[in-house]
């Protein structure tokens, strides 16, 4: 048993970050994808941890894609109470607002400085983003996790065609946008 | 498949960048991490007897529903009270032919004994 949990909590070590990562670039706030990292990692101790080990990566992206689905459904309807309920504290990305967003953090890097390190991750973040959930999602499990077509419609809960559409797709936008990107 | 070339270099561009991004984390957001896994592994193991969320809402209505009924059942068939009847000293009373006045004065007449007996 301690052999188990230990194996699990290296398995969410290898993966938290990547995880994270594709949480914050599709729900463009850190304390979301935070939230979606921890809701997925929960339920995959929960109600996974028993499963073999090697079925856990395949269902932790799974279990991470509904998540992620979810959230943006969710975002849609307070987008939608927020027409109707105008003094509810939401920005418009449907977040609610922090005050303390607006304090400027002491210990940050000099913006330019900051600015030129990461111009192309930004760019780059930002041309996801433009993609629609299915085509960030396809896309960043097949190019940046490395999953295969197979493993990719599992965690998609979608055929292996509509991944291979929405890959392609995925791919066709972002050399669009990025034609002149560097990094 | 000069495209395909294309996309390969475009593909392995966009992951460098994507892994670098990874690498620049800021230390918060991992202390932050490590802390939800830590968490994760504790409130898991927690939970011995796991009922899928799905089943988990429709079982506890299920099971309220059942007990509404049962207590339904139980209240409107149940059997009416029967008085306990144990005194069959009054039926056999009730059903002889005798004089009821006698039955009546019975507890006059029992003082009156028990008067006498002190008395003597």
């Amino acid at each position: 048993m301690q052999d188990g949990d230990n194996r699990m909590n290296i398995f969410l070590a290898s993966v938290e970050r990547r995880a994270f990562c594709m949480a914050r670039i599709s729900a463009e706030n850190r304390e979301d994808a935070l939230d979606i990292v921890q809701d997925t990692m929960f339920r995959l101790v929960r109600s996974y941890g028993h499963k073999p080990e090697k079925e856990w990566h395949p269902i932790f992206f799974r279990i991470l894609q509904n998540r992620i689905r979810d959230y943006h459904r969710r975002s849609r309807m307070r987008r939608r109470l927020q027409v109707w309920v105008p003094f509810l504290g939401y920005n418009e990305n449907g977040q609610i607002k922090d005050p303390m967003d607006a304090v400027q953090d002491a210990d940050a890097l000099d913006p330019m400085e900051q600015a030129a390190v990461r111009q192309s991750v930004n760019a780059l973040e930002a041309a996801l983003r433009t993609l629609s959930v299915r085509q960030q999602q396809v896309f960043l499990l097949r190019a940046w996790e490395g999953m295969s077509v197979k493993e990719t419609a599992f965690a998609m809960k979608c055929s292996e065609g509509a991944v291979k559409t929405h890959y392609s797709r995925a791919v066709h936008r972002l050399r669009r946008i990025l034609e002149d990107w560097e990094i | 498949m000069k495209q395909y070339l294309h996309d390969e270099d475009f593909l392995k561009k966009v992951k460098t960048c994507l892994d670098f991004n990874m690498e620049q984390m800021e230390t918060e957001t991992l202390v932050r991490l490590r802390r939800i896994r830590h968490y994760a592994m504790s409130a898991g193991k927690r939970s011995f007897f796991v009922i899928p969320d799905r089943f988990y809402k429709p079982a506890v209505g299920l099971m309220a529903v059942a007990c509404v009924i049962i207590m339904c059942v139980f209240l409107c068939f149940r059997s009416p009270e029967i008085p306990n009847i144990n005194h069959m000293e009054d039926m056999e009373i009730l059903s002889c032919g005798d004089n009821l006045g006698l039955y009546e004065q019975l507890d006059f007449y029992s003082w009156i004994a028990k008067e006498s007996r002190h008395a003597g």
